[in-house]
């Protein structure tokens, strides 16, 4: 039996993992956020990869001098009322993340709409496409599932790799359901 | 280039037992302190969890130098692993201002050694 700590599926080696950029560096994405007045949406199915991205994106923001900040929102969890009072309180230089922003009841979500006005800078995370106009489509695919499971495993045996894009195929294109079932599979 | 290395007596402790080692750094911009924190973390399938137990401040430092500690261990919890998680404890340093981070490991237990969750195959 494989310890967690050794698991090379663990989350913590996972939460590491860069997100791949499909043909496009971070300077263009920032430039083209730019031209759509820092209103954006980054879309995608589950598990393809979309707070991985928002959180790199905020670390590229931060550095290019932008002042960021992220917000979660989970499934099951109500939003405080307290959220929206921050929400308008944040400066209109400040880019507001909202990474699950297809989780906020229609009402709420038009709220936010409201609260943020023409000035703020929001991106958000969403299945769903059409909440604001889309930066970056996120998609899990063979190459990056490959390019990532090279990352946690060094060279990939090719069974291992077989299973993995079969898994992919299963899930949908969620890797991190390939991942959590990789997880099971090395933890014997 | 900056260095930090954190240095522990022993790698295997036990409840209520006293841990201590030595921090030395060598960092090119004064410092203005330098926190150490004994903590827990958890690692494995899902969401993680850490608990900070201690921290230590050793403050007026220069650029470069070493520096021991010593943290009392409480009585709980015990490092474990198994196929879903594994608690493990350490000892970090900070360097503040900066982003310069380093740990060293330990097992912490009854016995010393990390307690294992699942059944060991009879030999």
């Amino acid at each position: 039996m494989l310890k967690a700590r050794d698991n090379p599926f663990a989350s913590h080696r996972l939460h590491k993992l860069n997100y791949r950029l499909p043909g496009i560096s971070w300077d263009e994405i920032i430039d083209k956020l730019r031209g759509l007045g820092f209103r954006a949406a980054v879309v995608g199915d589950e598990g393809t990869g979309k707070t991985t991205f928002v959180r790199e994106l905020a670390q590229r923001l931060r550095a290019n001098g932008y002042c960021v900040q992220m917000r979660r929102l989970s499934f099951g969890v109500p939003v405080p009322r307290v959220f929206f009072r921050q929400l308008s309180s944040v400066p209109d230089s400040t880019v507001i993340i909202l990474d699950g922003a297809d989780l906020l009841p229609t009402v709420a979500w038009y709220y936010i709409k409201y609260v943020v006005g023409r000035n703020k800078r929001l991106i958000i995370a969403s299945h769903r496409q059409g909440l604001l106009p889309t930066l970056i489509h996120s998609r899990g695919s063979q190459v990056v599932l490959r390019e990532l499971l090279s990352e946690l495993i060094g060279p990939c045996p090719e069974h291992i790799q077989h299973n993995s894009l079969q898994l992919l195929q299963r899930h949908n294109g969620d890797m991190r359901k390939v991942f959590r079932d990789l997880y099971d599979a090395c933890s014997g | 280039m900056n260095e930090l290395k954190v240095t522990l007596d022993r790698g295997e402790l036990r409840p209520k037992e006293k841990i201590s080692g030595k921090v030395s750094w060598r960092v090119s911009t004064p410092v203005r302190y330098i926190e150490l924190r004994l903590f827990w973390y958890t690692i494995g399938k899902g969401s993680e969890d850490v608990g900070v137990v201690d921290t230590l401040r050793i403050e007026d430092v220069a650029q470069a130098g070493t520096r021991g500690f010593s943290f009392i261990l409480p009585a709980s919890p015990y490092s474990f692993s198994g196929r879903l998680i594994s608690l493990v404890w350490a000892v970090e340093a900070l360097v503040e201002p900066g982003r310069e981070c380093q740990r060293a490991e330990f097992t912490f237990a009854p016995s010393g050694k990390e307690v294992l969750l699942y059944a060991q195959s009879q030999g």
